[in-house]
């Protein structure tokens, strides 16, 4: 009918009548769409056709003998995640895990709380088949183990958006944009709520006026009713974000938070909705207008305070700079921030500075510190067509690089994410005030009803108010979130100091008192030779620096490091591997080698040798110095305990915990040591391959907690081993695959600093606890008493949410320590 | 209620059926259809369905007449009398002249909110499974979720009652009269001449206007005395009395 009639439309000027494609009425022009099969005479045609065909009853339009018309089946407007299923998809993004399972990171709306982590990790009740589901509330992540074969993702999804939180696949630039939708919807939620609260106010003030004054009942009666149309959009709309979780909560009869919350809310509009209609009793809608406002604020206010702590684009800024010097084509320079460097731009990084960026040099020659990422503190030599990563510290000489990753895609971003996502690893102490925070709601439940039975004798209309002010006021996130909270900012706080700690388990273990088994070279001590003692004739030192300066030898750089420069003139000069230098300086012959090197040329006077003999007892190495076939000085080279070494180890000590070394070096080294940090230590073993440092380990675990702290490499087995690995060198990727801790800073201090960061934590955690136990004592004793009013409730409720959370993040648990 | 204005209500109701068989008349069909019984069974679900339209279209009339109570309230309050008569009137005269002005050619297309389609595309989804009775019912019930303007039109007239209980009967005066010719659906649409059919929709924009114009002159809300005592606890606030009591009570006076 519909396709005869619009024959009528090509014909200009025609005054043809286009009847509608549903109920055959004419439709006005104004209303017809060019070049649209179907036309409608009113937007109520246009719906129900859609309606009809959205819900595949087309056949029903037989009844009205519509011929030939094609069953155009309009899409369901319900969201299927049919593309999570796509086998390009379940590739790039989901990652197997083992005996068969898929593991996939979704990015979820809506999740606020610790009690909407408990509720999506219920998500096995209301997906049958799904394995684990782990939540990562700083990042509002859920990651999701499954059996590919027998559950698809797309109905895990459908699961994940019917509990109240549709998920989406994790991409950073997504992200970004959902929170940033989310946060925008939550905003136009407040702006409704904090309109609706005005206005109800003033209607209040009217009222209460009008209670003590007199009020004719007409007004009386216009007020109550207007009260009640316009807190109507506020419970209706603005509080939905508090029925969805009640709602998921009932369903999945899980406690949480948003259960007290709601009840509250809307027994308190029904209560003022009866005595509204009944024409006499109290309202309580600006009770409940206020604590939908207030609420909402708060919880706007946690979730930017969530979405500020520390996730990897925090950690990142801490090894990589957050600007670069972008060069433009006419070789101007100009500081940019790190995210607007796109691939292909020419960066131009100087002496001294961080290189921002993973790229290639295009310009320019100098020497890389790649100790971040490789361990390997020896400078690499880098020329153009080299290859730079992000964190690396350029030592020599400007060059110019082109970029090609930025920010989380670098080799040192991609690390990060990997210990922000083993962040998630939950310490004991949090698992228990999870189970903890689940009991309190049932039991605010339980004492709401109790406070209402109980007044509803006395003075029924304050019964239905002291009960709501109780559902609101109680607040068990606070002790949901004390620890999450603290421990993610201990982290971040941590890597500003460089330290990286690879989860929240590993920052409570370090509280309690262990045995830590340190590993010397580089640790203990400075990891690296240095001239200790000078025997023999004083004159030739500056002979010995000329020749030495032509080697690149450690202990050619020691005696560099000792001597300083020369400039005398040195001719012939020859290196021998593994024994020494020789050359001609003022037509007489030097020589500078080990003692077998110097025995072989020289003649060595017995003194010197026994010298030598005892230095190497000492484990120190000796030098011996020659001229002209006769040696007459000797220079032994130790590797010196860092100065910083005694005095953390002491403290360390003053902690509780017990010390021991276990090296691979000598020995005679390690004992030199031992005696060199006078302290008590319960074993210093030299010699010990990597195999004997795990077996160690091994024997000690068994006694009690260990704590290793070792070269993140060499060390591996022990590391991995030990209650608490402390990787101190060996480069941050192999480092923290086997410990779980990584210091870029060498030395005992940053570990000194991890222990009382840890315990420290441990008390703000603790701290946290209390203070939200004492909040919720109190406030809830003055609101049975009846001593609160509901909207002073809904502004207690997020005080003590911001108080815990100001708690975490105020605390010093990595200040600098002197 | 006077019949002064229920019949107005039906007549043009009447009128404007005829695109309410054309829009609501699948429904029927819908709901009718796939169903092997017949006869008293049928009827049933029939029944069913007019009486879930008659529910939510007083429950409608009601809230709106409620919600025309309350604007009464502020009126009276500021001095002016019965404001919502008046604004009804307004509206509706201004949604005749609207329509009007669109059968001639004069203006724009308008579609409702996205919300409302989602929510009936999903309820009709959902009530295919059911039995038909049942499902006659649900689609009836759920009828006034559809962006229908006629309907809004009296709802509009509904709220100019100022009350809730005579919002309600002025919905069952609507209803009243779009069910004749939803029943006497063979009979329906296909079956008028065409000439017939292109008046529609000025005979429906001329009874709103009618209906207009009369709330505007305030003939919409003759109060009932009777109905008032019985619906004493509906009504939002009493019911101003066409004069002050002073002046009778001056009257009175020696």
């Amino acid at each position: 009918m519909s396709q005869a009639s619009l024959a009528g439309l090509d014909a200009v000027g025609e005054e043809a009548d286009v009847a509608c494609s549903h109920c055959g009425l004419p439709v006005p022009r104004p209303l017809l769409e060019a070049g649209a099969s179907t036309q409608f005479c009113c937007d109520g045609c246009r719906t129900v056709y859609s309606v009809i065909f959205g819900a595949g009853l087309e056949r029903y339009y037989a009844e009205r003998r519509e011929a030939g018309s094609e069953q155009k089946r309009v899409r369901s407007s319900d969201k299927t995640y049919a593309e999570l299923d796509d086998r390009a998809f379940l590739a790039t993004y989901c990652r197997a895990r083992g005996s068969g399972l898929l593991e996939v990171e979704l990015y979820l709306e809506n999740l606020h709380c610790p009690a909407c982590v408990w509720l999506v990790e219920k998500l096995g009740k209301v997906v049958p088949g799904v394995v684990a589901a782990t939540v990562d509330i700083g990042r509002s992540t859920v990651t999701v183990a499954w059996p590919p074969d027998k559950l698809q993702l797309s109905e895990i999804a459908r699961g994940l958006a019917t509990l109240g939180y549709p998920p989406h696949p994790r991409q950073s630039a997504d992200t970004a944009e959902l929170r940033r939708i989310e946060d925008r919807a939550l905003l136009a939620r407040m702006a409704v709520a904090g309109a609706v609260f005005g206005n109800v106010m003033l209607l209040a003030l009217a009222l209460y006026a009008g209670a003590f004054q007199g009020m004719d009942s007409d007004y009386q009666s216009f007020f109550r009713w207007a009260s009640l149309v316009v807190v109507t959009p506020s419970v209706a709309w603005s509080a939905g974000a508090f029925y969805r979780g009640a709602w998921s909560a009932v369903r999945t009869r899980t406690p949480h938070m948003d259960l007290p919350i709601s009840i509250g809310i809307l027994a308190g509009f029904a209560w003022g909705t009866v005595n509204v209609l009944r024409g006499r009793g109290e309202i309580y809608f600006d009770s409940v207008a206020a604590v939908v406002f207030l609420l909402l604020v708060g919880r706007w206010l946690q979730r930017r305070q969530q979405h500020q702590a520390k996730n990897a684009a925090d950690l990142l800024y801490s090894f990589a700079p957050s600007s670069a010097r972008l060069l433009s084509d006419d070789g101007t320079a100009r500081e940019v921030p790190i995210e607007t460097v796109v691939e292909g731009s020419l960066l131009e990084v100087r002496a001294g500075e961080t290189v921002p960026a993973d790229g290639v040099v295009v310009e320019g020659s100098s020497t890389l510190d790649a100790s971040l990422l490789s361990g390997e503190s020896r400078p690499i030599e880098i020329v153009e067509g080299a290859r730079l990563h992000a964190g690396t510290l350029n030592v020599a000489a400007r060059i110019v690089m082109r970029a090609e990753k930025t920010g989380q895609a670098t080799r040192v971003g991609r690390l990060l994410r990997s210990v922000e996502e083993a962040s998630t690893r939950r310490a004991p102490i949090a698992l228990a005030a999870d189970r903890a925070a689940g009991r309190f709601v049932l039991g605010s439940l339980t004492l709401a009803l109790l406070t209402l039975l109980g007044w509803w004798h006395f003075d029924s209309e304050r019964a239905l108010e002291n009960a709501i002010a109780l559902l609101v006021v109680t607040c068990p996130c606070a002790l949901g979130l004390a620890t999450p909270l603290a421990v993610s900012a201990s982290i971040g706080k941590a890597a500003r100091r460089g330290i990286l700690i690879k989860g929240g388990d590993a920052l409570e273990r370090l509280a309690t008192p262990s045995l830590i088994v340190f590993d010397k070279t580089g640790t203990l001590t400075e990891g690296r030779l240095e001239l200790s003692s000078w025997q023999g004739d004083e004159a030739l030192k500056p002979w010995v620096a000329a020749v030495e300066a032509r080697s690149a030898h450690p202990i050619a750089l020691a005696f560099g490091r000792a001597l300083g420069a020369c400039d005398v003139e040195v001719c012939d000069y020859v290196q021998t591997p593994g024994g020494g230098v020789e050359a001609c300086i003022d037509g007489q012959r030097v020589v500078v080698g080990s003692v077998a090197f110097a025995k072989a040329r020289t003649e060595l006077p017995p003194q010197l040798e026994a010298a030598a003999r005892e230095a190497a007892a000492r484990g120190e190495t000796p030098v011996l110095v020659g001229v002209d076939g006769r040696a007459r000085a000797l220079a032994t080279f130790h590797d010196p305990v860092r100065a910083d070494a005694r005095a953390s180890l002491l403290r360390l000590q003053a902690l509780g915990h017990r010390l021991a070394i276990l090296s691979g070096d000598q020995p005679e080294v390690v004992q030199a040591v031992r005696e060199k940090l006078d302290l008590t230590f319960e074993f210093a073993l030299g010699g010990s391959a990597p195999e004997e440092k795990l077996a160690v380990v091994e024997r000690e675990t068994e006694r009690g907690p260990v704590v290793m702290v070792g070269d993140g490499v060499n060390d591996a087995a022990a590391l991995a081993r030990a209650s608490v690995g402390i990787a101190v060198h060996g480069g941050a990727e192999a480092s923290l695959a086997a410990a779980d801790v990584f210091t870029t800073r060498p030395g005992v201090s940053p570990v000194l600093e991890l222990f009382v960061g840890g315990s420290r934590t441990l008390g703000v955690i603790r701290r946290n606890m209390l203070l939200s136990l004492a909040y919720n004592l109190v406030c809830a004793t003055l609101a049975v008493a009846g001593a609160i009013a509901p909207w002073i409730a809904a502004i207690l409720m997020p005080i003590s949410s911001l108080t815990v959370v100001m708690s975490s993040y105020r605390a010093k648990t990595f200040p600098e320590i002197s | 209620m006077s019949a002064s204005l229920l019949l107005p209500v039906v007549g043009a109701s009447l009128v404007g059926s005829l695109h309410c068989a054309g829009m609501c008349g699948p429904f029927a069909a819908f709901y009718s259809g796939n169903d092997p019984t017949r006869g008293v069974r049928r009827g049933l679900s029939h029944l069913a369905y007019h009486l879930g339209r008659l529910v939510t279209y007083s429950v409608l009339g009601a809230l709106a007449g409620a919600l025309g109570g309350v604007a009464d309230l502020a009126g009276r309050a500021a001095g002016l009398g019965r404001v919502a008569a008046a604004a009804a009137g307004l509206l509706m005269i201004f949604w005749a002249v609207t329509l009007l002005l669109e059968h001639a050619g004069v203006g724009r297309r308008w579609e409702g909110p996205a919300g409302i389609k989602k929510l009936a595309v999903k309820v009709m989804a959902q009530v295919k499974q059911r039995p038909p009775v049942a499902r006659a019912l649900i689609v009836g019930l759920a009828s006034t979720l559809l962006p229908c303007g006629w309907l809004y039109a009296f709802a509009v007239a509904a709220a100019g009652t100022g009350s809730a209980v005579n919002g309600a009967v002025v919905m069952l005066a609507f209803w009243a009269g779009t069910v004749p010719l939803l029943l006497g659906l063979g009979v329906g649409m296909q079956s008028l001449a065409a000439r017939l059919r292109v008046h529609v929709p000025v005979l429906s924009a001329i009874a709103l206007l009618a209906i207009g114009i009369a709330g505007v002159l305030g003939r919409l809300n003759a109060p009932a005395i009777s109905l008032k005592a019985a619906a004493g606890m509906l009504t939002p606030g009493s019911v101003v009395p066409d004069e002050p009591p002073c002046h009778k009570n001056r009257a009175k006076t020696p």
